[in-house]
């Protein structure tokens, strides 16, 4: 045995950034400064979903009852977004409401996000014939028209039911993703450690949940983001021409009843401008941590906070 | 040979910018080729081969930079010279040959349109012909001028890239370990034509690789380089004979030989340092077999050993102790 | 997994130990893959009617250039392809008959594979530990799961990594390239094999860190008794460990022998060109101004003759109708070609 060179674990010649890496994601997400405007962000939309009083503490019953204020105030200190023509504090009801839109994105996100990485890593994997199947199944869904496909689906389903809502943005937003997994997977297809995992003996099954998924983990979270993003993006766009719940409370309803009551034409903007307003940053919010978890996977993309050096032909 | 030397490299260090602070990938190289010389560079993964040769060619981009020295081609230093000087050079007076033509010939283009864009980019009065031509010099029937990339074998695709590099008849030709996607057969294949090619045309070559037996029969001059610096530097069969650095004689031992008799190896322990915290003294004290006391706090010269360099205090002239660094990190 | 189904009579390639039958043995071993399409009807010859042996501790190199199937039959060993025709024996009993799960892993647990890219052979989401323990799990069943941990401890000490605790807590991109390279043969040998196929184990890394793991292989040889087949382009390696030498060309075993014996003596032009082109830094040049310039040639639909006739300074008319056998030339030493001269001790067959 002592004619084996020993080689001995030299490598601790970096033990800072050893450390570093070790802290894992949390800390990546902590240094990275999109992550943590978008970490934030999306921290005070899920913080006014759950504890909504904690942001309208004034308020007695319920955000949307009609005529519980003098209707038509444009905003002012009691009022930060002042009243609608039905007499709702504005700024309440964007509170209230981000429970129902943020339950939409993520539920709606989370869907679609397992579906696609269910069919896409399949198709990857499996090759062949289940793979021409599962992608012939994939590319009609893709291609297949959106906005009216939902619009007719919502319209059949059901209008109004918010499960029905949730469910129509999973059919139409898992597609897209499933497109990428699939990619993802026939490029880590060939990568020696799965085939050193065949080698080995493993079953199928543990290969793509065990040896696959793991090291996708950054695309999956960017899709889940996306589709996220998505779905709050249609959702508000479902409501806004009717076909949500327009009894329920969300931003897209708020935007229905603002087109509804031409809030815009009226001179009460508020009403219009600000579920739109929060519709987009949630929306901020995912891609900011998309950014991020860009980043963090893929290190080259990292900005590098330089040391200047003195070049010689500056 | 006793005409001036076509390329001067003095004091080259490039510099990364990075997170973890300044790494210095080259780190003071002095080179000079001469005309129609072959100067092999070898050297393992990391040590800065490759990064000089972009350096000297001026190919570096961000967060790699020049930081110091100079690169005198035919008297003019390409380190200040403006990037529309650059153009002028290139390609006429010297070109360079990428390691992977798999990689550095465009996929949706026919050979023959690919020779035409860098005939046109250098906006040079060339016979129609001369693709043809160089085609031909290379050993490659000129009928794949017509042909795509992935319609050629791995080495005709670098035969291919070679003739490219041949199209304006440059001076010097830099070529980063072109044969290291080939087999052993296609590699010797291209040795022996580059040689052949060489002494034909008349240009010199700067060759990069890490397999030093590969440049040890056709490189006139040869260079081991270690953590960004030249350890040795003498003429080839010199440098094979009585390797002077200990880490030469590591590498050239390293290599099992097909006659001669089966002798015991062991190659060279540990691995390369990291950059941006090199050793103090000499870079190679960790892994060299004849470190002694010195090693930790000096850092070594290149000195001459004969006819040779090498960058080892076993070889220093003239009284000892020398002057130490000051502070053993001071930039 | 010893079997008693009787061993059929000797093949064309002789190389059978003095200790008995072969470890693992091949007969026409033939893998084709269907290239251009769906449509298409050509068939890309991998591996043509292969004969290998090898014995129980010893180390058989198997060397070509690319496309020569060399890595095909790596890949048919380890059973990740199966054979168009031909059969595989291990231990006497022919491949095609093991099935069901359990015989299954047991060949798989005897006969384990090491990969050529150091950078892609390890899941980068974990950490080096799981391949290890994964391995014992499935295959060593002899051990009790609490002491899997030391038993990886010391595969690790076997290949020569030490501290074994601490870097078996490392992740991927912590280890060097020659680091790597070493987890994979402890991934392999946490088996307890008998026959360790290394496809390539050194071609990418450096080459005073190549000599290192080269001797793991010679002392895990000497002192584990495991057989290897290391498959390499580089002949100057395979000198250096290998007992043995196989060459290949363009799907066809075309020379085999004891290593000093094939390149000492080398019988087939193919291994003579192949000899000619290594480099070697303290013999002088031999510049053949005609030298060869061909390649090896992609087998699509191949008529019969000889492969390497195109390129072949020897050739005559047989070689253009008549496939070469491998005929016994020398001492254990067989070789594929029409022209190449037995040594005079030995009868021709």
């Amino acid at each position: 045995m002592s004619t084996i060179l020993a080689e001995s674990a030299t490598v601790s010649s970096e033990p800072e950034s050893i450390k570093r890496r070790r802290g894992g994601l949390w800390r990546a997400i902590l240094h990275n400064r999109k992550a943590v405007v978008g970490l934030v962000l999306f921290l005070l939309f899920c913080l006014a979903a759950a504890f909504p009083h904690i942001f309208v503490p004034w308020l007695h019953g319920p955000p949307d009852k009609v005529g519980a204020f003098d209707s038509e105030l444009h905003p002012s200190l009691h009022h930060w977004l002042g009243t609608t023509q039905l007499g709702q504090d504005v700024y309440a009801e964007l509170i209230y409401g981000t429970r129902e839109s943020l339950i939409i994105a993520l539920v709606a996100g989370a869907g679609a996000t397992i579906i696609s990485v269910l069919i896409g890593v399949s198709a990857a994997y499996l090759g062949g014939l289940a793979d021409d199947a599962l992608s012939l199944f994939t590319d009609v869904f893709l291609v297949l028209p959106a906005f009216p496909l939902i619009i007719v689906l919502a319209t059949f389903a059901g209008k109004g039911n918010l499960t029905v809502v949730v469910l129509v943005l999973i059919v139409t937003g898992w597609s897209y993703g499933a497109r990428q997994m699939r990619a993802q997977g026939l490029s880590l297809r060939n990568r020696d450690f799965l085939e050193s995992a065949r080698v080995r003996g493993e079953r199928r099954s543990y290969i793509i949940l065990v040896e696959v998924l793991p090291t996708m983990t950054s695309l999956i979270a960017a899709s889940f983001l996306g589709a996220a993003l998505y779905s709050v993006l249609t959702a508000a766009g479902l409501q806004f021409i009717g076909l949500g719940d327009s009894s329920s409370l969300s931003w897209g309803t708020m935007l229905y009843w603002a087109q509804n009551q031409s809030a815009l034409l009226s001179g009460f903007p508020a009403w219009a401008l600000a579920p739109g307003v929060a519709v987009a940053l949630l929306g901020v919010s995912f891609a900011l941590l998309n950014y991020a978890f860009d980043e963090i996977g893929n290190p080259a993309l990292r900005p590098v906070r330089r040391h200047r050096v003195k070049r010689a032909n500056p | 040979m006793s005409s001036a030397p076509i390329l001067e490299v003095r004091g080259l260090k490039v510099e990364y910018e990075s997170d973890r602070g300044p790494v210095w990938a080259v780190d003071g190289v002095d080179l000079d080729v001469q005309p129609g010389e072959f100067v092999g560079v070898v050297g393992e993964s990391g040590c800065g081969k490759s990064t000089m040769l972009f350096a000297i060619a001026q190919l570096l981009s961000p967060p790699a930079f020049i930081t110091a020295g100079s690169v005198r081609f035919m008297g003019q230093n390409l380190v200040t010279m403006t990037n529309k000087s650059l153009n002028a050079l290139r390609w006429r007076d010297f070109s360079v040959v990428m390691q992977s033509a798999m990689n550095a010939l465009n996929p949706v283009k026919s050979i023959g349109a690919q020779f035409q864009d860098a005939i046109d980019a250098h906006d040079e009065h060339v016979a129609r012909e001369r693709p043809a031509e160089v085609l031909q010099l290379v050993g490659i029937d000129p009928i794949h001028l017509k042909s795509y990339p992935h319609q050629l074998s791995g080495g005709m695709r670098q035969r291919a890239m070679i003739a490219m590099a041949l199209l304006f008849t440059p001076d010097l030709i830099v070529m980063d370990e072109p044969t290291s996607a080939l087999d052993v057969v296609a590699q010797r294949q291209l040795m022996v034509q580059i040689k052949q090619l060489q002494k034909q045309l008349g240009f010199a070559i700067i060759f990069v690789t890490h397999d030093m037996s590969l440049v040890s029969h056709f490189s006139d001059q040869l260079l081991v380089m270690y953590a960004g610096q030249v350890v040795e530097v003498g003429a080839t069969r010199k440098v094979f004979d009585s390797p002077a650095h200990p880490y030469s004689r590591g590498l050239l031992d390293a290599f099992p030989s097909i006659n001669g008799p089966k002798v015991h190896l062991t190659g060279i322990p540990g691995a390369p340092p990291d950059l941006a915290h090199p050793p103090a003294g000499c870079r190679f004290n960790p892994r060299c077999p004849e470190v002694f006391a010195d090693c930790y706090v000096i850092e070594p010269e290149l000195y001459q050993v004969e006819s040779a360099k090498a960058r080892c205090l076993l070889h220093v002239q003239g009284e000892r102790p020398l002057q130490r660094a000051a502070g053993s990190e001071a930039r | 997994m010893t079997d008693t189904t009787t061993n059929p009579a000797t093949t064309s390639d002789p190389s059978t130990s003095a200790s008995g039958s072969p470890l693992l043995e091949t007969r026409g071993l033939t893998r084709h893959f269907k290239v251009g399409g769906n449509l298409s009807r050509k068939t890309l010859h991998a591996v043509d009617d292969a004969n290998i042996i090898i014995n129980r501790q010893e180390i058989v190199a198997l060397a070509g250039e690319s496309g020569s199937g060399k890595s095909t039959i790596a890949r048919l060993l380890a059973r990740v392809y199966k054979p168009t025709s031909g059969e595989i024996y291990y231990q006497g009993r022919a491949l095609s008959n093991i099935k069901g799960r359990r015989d299954q892993l047991s060949y798989r647990s005897d006969v384990p594979m090491v990969f050529q890219d150091p950078f892609s052979s390890l899941n980068p989401a974990f950490r080096v530990s799981h391949g290890i323990m994964r391995g014992l799990k499935l295959h060593r069943k002899d051990i009790p799961r609490a002491s899997r941990y030391a038993e990886a401890e010391r595969v690790l000490d076997a290949v020569g990594l030490t501290p074994a605790s601490d870097i078996l807590q490392r992740y991927p991109y912590e280890l060097s390239g020659g680091q790597r390279q070493r987890i994979g043969f402890a991934q392999a040998l946490a088996y307890k094999p008998k026959l360790i196929l290394a496809d390539e184990p050194v071609s990418m890394l450096d080459v005073s860190i190549r000599i290192g793991l080269l001797n793991v292989m010679a002392d895990l040889r000497s002192n584990e008794g495991v057989s290897f087949l290391y498959i390499t382009h580089d002949i100057a390696s395979a000198r250096y460990v290998a007992d043995r030498l196989i060459v290949m060309y363009a799907g066809h075993v075309v020379e085999s022998g004891p290593t000093e014996a094939v390149l000492q003596n080398a019988k087939h032009p193919y291994t003579q060109l192949l000899l000619s082109a290594v480099p070697d830094p303290r013999a002088p040049l031999d510049v053949d101004a005609d030298a060869d310039k061909g390649e090896p040639p992609r087998v699509i639909d191949p008529t019969p003759g000889c492969r390497f006739r195109w390129r072949c300074p020897l050739v005559v008319e047989e070689c253009h109708h008549v496939t070469p056998a491998l005929r016994v030339l020398g001492e254990r030493h067989a070789a594929a070609c029409h022209v190449a001269q037995p040594d005079p001790e030995i009868p021709a067959r």
